[in-house]
């Protein structure tokens, strides 16, 4: 009778062994790796949902900006995309000074954001001051022009030849 | 033959590993239902997960062009800004020269250059310019080189000055910039 329960106690242990084996073997190989799985992606979705909110948001606020700033700088920014008009520049000059022309100078290259001019005028006045003008006039012209060096004033008679060279900057 | 003992029926199992294995086999399903639940539930974040992928590289792409579009727009107003400066500080400074010519000189050719400046012009005497223009010139630029000649048919002395700055002024100017 004694030797029975024995048996029966060993039997037990040894059910209980195997279950144990059973049940660590479905942990290691089936539900660690799953709540791994879940737990990766669960927080691959709140990272992607977080960028997702954060890019919006700069989205929004960079369309927003943009928009202020060029409503701010409308005049400035369609004197960057207007196209220079030859005529129209040589028009405007002939306000200040007479025998006016404009030679277009070789383009550097060919990437660069402004084109080079040679302008060449002559001012009935003694005095420079209808270059003066002309330049106060410029910063209201609808282009961007900059004067640059060299800068050659004649006396000619009555009148002072002026020739100078002059960049016009324009967005590509 | 005969038995004296009546037959009894005889299990294939006996009651308690029937209990074992079901317990057993009760533990399994409920393990797999709880893994398979997890993947299935992994599965569906997946699909969101490409979703908000792909949503996630169009608005960085649309990000970084409106940054660009921005950077582009703010070199613009920083150039035009630069441009009307530069004009203005060049309109000041042909006025500034023509300043610094006493009533004595008349001035027949003006050569602007960045960092030289080149004056033709007449005056009665060397003195008018040595004592009245010399000095000013002298103090913006570092060589100041001057020759005469006189025209009679005028009666007076035909100047040329070559003013220049020095490599160390050059760099003051463009460091200014």
């Amino acid at each position: 009778m004694a030797k029975n329960s024995t048996d029966s106690t060993i039997k037990f242990l040894i059910y209980v062994l195997l279950f144990l084996i059973f049940i660590l073997l479905m942990l290691v190989l089936f539900i660690i790796p799953s709540i791994k799985h879940y737990k990766t992606t669960r927080s691959d979705l709140a990272t992607y949902t977080s960028q997702n909110k954060h890019l919006s948001q700069k989205q929004v606020e960079l369309s927003r900006s943009i928009k202020a700033y060029k409503k701010e700088h409308a005049q400035m920014l369609h004197s960057f995309s207007a196209d220079f008009n030859n005529t129209k520049f040589i028009a405007f000059a002939q306000k200040y000074f007479t025998n006016v022309s404009l030679s277009k100078g070789k383009e550097k290259d060919s990437q660069s954001q402004f084109k080079e001019y040679t302008f060449k005028a002559s001012s009935q006045s003694k005095t420079p001051v209808e270059f003066y003008k002309f330049i106060d006039a410029l910063q209201h012209y609808p282009s961007i022009i900059k004067i640059n060096f060299p800068i050659t004033l004649v006396s000619k008679g009555k009148n002072i030849d002026l020739d100078f060279n002059m960049s016009i900057y324009k967005a590509k | 033959m005969y038995s004296y003992k009546a037959p009894r029926k005889k299990r294939l199992l006996s009651k308690d590993s029937l209990l074992w294995i079901i317990f057993v086999s009760i533990v399994f399903f409920a393990l797999v239902l709880f893994g398979s639940y997890l993947y299935y539930k992994a599965s569906s974040y997946h699909d969101k997960l490409s979703r908000l992928e792909s949503s996630n590289k169009a608005l960085s792409t649309s990000v970084i062009n409106y940054e660009k579009e921005m950077k582009i727009l703010k070199m613009q107003s920083v150039l035009s800004q630069e441009v009307k400066s530069s004009n203005t500080l060049l309109k000041n400074s042909i006025k500034n020269l023509f300043d610094l010519v006493p009533d004595q000189i008349t001035l027949t050719k003006v050569v602007m250059e960045k960092y030289r400046l080149h004056l033709e012009g007449t005056t009665f005497t060397k003195d008018s310019y040595r004592l009245l223009l010399e000095p000013p010139l002298k103090s913006i630029f570092n060589s100041t080189k001057a020759t005469f000649t006189f025209n009679g048919a005028i009666g007076k002395y035909e100047f040329v000055s070559i003013n220049e700055m020095n490599e160390e002024a050059k760099e003051g100017i463009d460091g200014k910039k």
